[in-house]
């Protein structure tokens, strides 16, 4: 190992160092990511234990299976309570999307960022990741992006493109509302299969053989 | 640095395990779409059949009644207890204000300091503040708060439960053995004297 790093010359040394700092960066972040997506799953589960704890409180529901069933229901039904309004944004851009296309003549494209293509793409800016110039060799590495490239397109406002911007805004945003939607589905289904294990588990840890056991009921004289 | 190495940890797990977990993500945000489309379906149909598709279900309305139930039975039972205090207050109340009127007009000058004139009526209670005007008489607790009334299938001297019974003098209670009178009680000097040697 020590030889390696002799034989490494400074800039391959700063070179490793940088990718060892990248990923110490990007593991922390997604670790970080994930604990806040854990928090927001909890809470988001919650939901689910106020939506079947009227049940079970009062002795309807009576053993785990019966309780998923019904808490499925239940989850099902809340999803398409949360998620109408997202699914509806998307359904309205989409019609208004079909409407632009007609009136242009079918002649839109989507992801097209040239002034007539009228497309949503025309608001980012766009690099040339095949032009050959900017490839070549780093250490044992071969035909890597070594420098930056150029920009075939810059961001700018085209009126002309203004269903394509409104469908795509919609349906990034009413997109990730229902990805938020799912997500919460998964949290409380999570939940539930927790809960109705937990609430009718029966424990014998404390257990003791030698106890008397409770006695029975005695009839009314 | 334990919470920065754990979410290192974490966040390598979590790379590693990014395929799948994004596998399970699709499948499940495939499901919801499905699911989300099944329930449009479903409540179109039962909103033009004239129910209502966001109702609860019938868990959920056994589990209303049985709360309702209970509120119910709860309330009764306290609407009762206030009945039972605005009588008992009633009560008070009329016994009191006899009791004002009386010392307002007819005696004004029972003001109760002790060792003046208001001496008769003193309180029978445990404390009254010098000074002070007696008003409120003493009563015992729930002192003609409790209707007497007699007891279904009850005799007519049998004692009232929650009541020392009575009993005539001279008898011990409930043997109905006639105690020793006086006048017949035996001088002890007056027996006669027995030896054991004479027995």
């Amino acid at each position: 190992m020590t030889i390696f790093a002799q034989k490494l010359s400074e800039d391959a040394k700063w070179f490793i160092i940088a990718i060892f700092l990248i990923f110490i960066v990007f593991f922390a972040a997604v670790g970080f990511l994930g604990f806040l997506v854990k928090k927001l799953m909890h809470w988001q589960g919650g939901k689910m234990e106020s939506m079947i704890a009227d049940v079970v409180n009062e002795h309807i529901i009576t053993d785990t299976r019966k309780l998923r069933k019904f808490g499925i229901k239940k989850n099902i039904r809340y999803l398409f309570k949360e998620a109408w309004i997202p699914f509806s944004i998307m359904a309205l851009v989409s019609i208004i999307y079909v409407i632009f296309c007609a009136a242009n003549n079918f002649e839109v494209r989507f992801f097209g960022y040239a002034p007539g293509e009228r497309g949503f793409m025309s608001l980012f800016f766009i690099w040339d990741w095949k032009n050959p110039e900017i490839r070549g060799d780093v250490f044992f590495l071969k035909n890597i992006i070594i420098a930056w490239p150029p920009a075939l397109n810059t961001p700018r406002w085209d009126w002309n493109a203004w269903g394509t911007y409104l469908f795509g805004f919609g349906i990034v945003i009413g997109g990730l509302w229902f990805l938020y939607c799912v997500q919460a589905y998964i949290a409380r289904s999570w939940r539930l299969m927790k809960v109705s294990k937990k609430v009718f588990e029966k424990k014998l840890d404390n257990f003791d053989p030698n106890s008397v056991p409770p006695e029975a009921p005695k009839p009314e004289q | 640095m334990a919470k920065l190495l754990k979410a290192l940890g974490y966040g390598a797990l979590y790379t590693l395990l990014s395929p799948f977990i994004l596998a399970f993500f699709a499948l499940y945000f495939v499901y919801c779409v499905f699911a989300f489309l099944y329930m449009a379906i479903r409540n179109l149909i039962v909103f033009f059949a004239g129910g209502n598709p966001m109702g609860d279900l019938p868990e959920d309305v056994k589990a209303k009644r049985s709360i309702q139930a209970r509120l119910e039975q709860q309330s009764a039972v306290l609407n009762n207890m206030a009945q039972q205090g605005q009588t008992t207050n009633n009560n008070t109340n009329t016994n009191t204000t006899n009791t004002v009127v009386q010392n307002f007009y007819q005696q004004p000058v029972q003001q109760n300091t002790y060792g003046q004139q208001g001496q008769q009526s003193l309180p029978q209670g445990p404390f009254v503040q010098p000074g002070t005007v007696n008003a409120y008489p003493y009563q015992q607790p729930y002192q003609g708060q409790i209707p007497q009334q007699p007891i279904p299938g009850q005799l007519p001297n049998q004692p009232v439960a929650g009541q020392i019974p009575q009993q005539p003098q001279g008898q011990i209670p409930e043997q109905g053995i006639p105690a020793p009178q006086e006048e017949n009680a035996v001088d002890l000097d007056e027996v006669p004297y027995f030896d054991e040697g004479e027995i």
